[in-house]
């Protein structure tokens, strides 16, 4: 590959399509990131958000002929991690029931450990960002994939209808709702 | 403007994406309500908060794990998955299924129908001969129970009237008085 140019998301996976696995190398080096930190907000558990990056990424490289030219990469790519990510949550939310509904009632009457903000900077920073992703975890799915690809991701309205294969005036809806959403979950919390 | 479209439009409003009227709208009706402004101005700063979260990064050994994972796959199946080709949207399984089932139908309605159908070819409708329809089908159906017989029912064979000829007696032939 010629090192000054650099080449769009689509010439890549063009390449890599024809054969040129280091274009392949390029456009993960490229998503890795973006799509861990999707990820990440998404399902809110870092060892299974790398483990679904995994996957998406693996599943670029075994159905790189499905790609059409029509679409754009990305587009693609986190069509591909936001679905992955919605089956691993359904699952997680299946063994869950499975778990309580296996346990004694004694067992079940359990309190979550409450963390209390400290003293300093960074882990006020990091107690602001525990807040937003619980409040995160806790919209429903079609609202939380719409904020997270809007206000996180930064795309744009028109490439998260084409994600999420809905409307563009259903996108704008739920985006809305979700940051009102939100907004009432942060409401008791000030972060600056 | 109503509350119901004030909230519908706040993201609108936020990213400026409101038309001139409905941005002066917007605006009245926060100045009519306070607690108006104070729900912009959060939905603001959540959007803010969102923005500023920290960038996740994968792990060291996140590529070396994915090219792991890449050749365990090439040798699991060699063949790298591809597009299958399609007959009219459907894959050659599924089409050839459907034809199968298109021509098995076609089979079974062809063998329902009566075999009479099938050798007279036209049917003529009785409502395009121009014949009556009450008078035409009654007479039909009357042909059709009819019994066929060869004899003609008004004549006598000759052994028949000799015998009722000698159980006839007239008055006359038993009193002579008569004649």
């Amino acid at each position: 590959m010629d090192k000054d140019y650099r080449y769009t998301d689509e010439e890549l996976i063009i390449r890599f399509q024809k054969g040129d696995e280091q274009a392949y190398i390029e456009l993960v080096n490229r998503y890795r990131s973006r799509l861990m930190t999707f990820v990440f907000r998404f399902v809110g558990d870092m060892e299974q958000a790398e483990d679904i990056v995994q996957d998406a990424l693996l599943k670029v490289y075994t159905h790189k002929h499905y790609y059409k030219e029509i679409a754009k990469f990305s587009t693609w790519v986190y069509t591909i991690s936001g679905n992955l990510a919605k089956t691993e949550l359904r699952k997680r939310k299946r063994k869950k029931i499975t778990r309580l509904s296996q346990m004694g009632s004694e067992e079940r009457d359990y309190d979550l450990p409450a963390v209390q903000p400290e003293t300093g900077e960074s882990v006020q920073s990091e107690y602001a960002e525990q807040q937003i992703q619980e409040a995160i975890q806790e919209l429903p799915l079609h609202f939380r994939t719409v904020v997270i690809l809007r206000d996180i991701q930064e795309l744009s309205y028109e490439e998260i209808s084409k994600i999420v294969n809905v409307p563009l005036g259903t996108v704008k809806s739920r985006i809305n709702r979700a940051r009102l959403q939100l907004q009432e979950a942060l409401k008791e919390f000030r972060y600056k | 403007m109503d509350r119901y479209q004030f909230e519908d439009n706040i993201s609108n409003y936020i990213e400026n994406s409101l038309t001139l009227n409905k941005r002066k709208e917007f605006e009245e009706y926060m100045e009519s309500n306070p607690d108006a402004v104070e729900l912009v101005e959060r939905v603001r700063s959540t959007m803010g908060a969102m923005k500023s979260l920290p960038k996740v990064n994968s792990s060291s050994d996140f590529m070396d794990k994915l090219l792991n994972r890449i050749e365990i796959e090439k040798n699991r199946s060699p063949q790298i998955h591809k597009p299958q080709q399609t007959v009219f949207g459907f894959t050659p399984l599924y089409a050839s299924l459907m034809s199968v089932v298109i021509v098995g139908l076609v089979f079974v309605g062809l063998s329902m129908i009566p075999e009479s159908t099938q050798n007279s070819g036209v049917v003529t409708p009785t409502h395009f001969t121009g014949k009556s329809e009450m008078s035409q089908p009654v007479q039909q159906k009357q042909d059709d129970f009819m019994v066929e017989v060869e004899e003609d029912s008004v004549e006598f064979e000759d052994s028949n009237k000799d015998r009722f000829e000698n159980r006839i007696h007239l008055v006359k032939d038993s009193n002579p008085s008569f004649k």
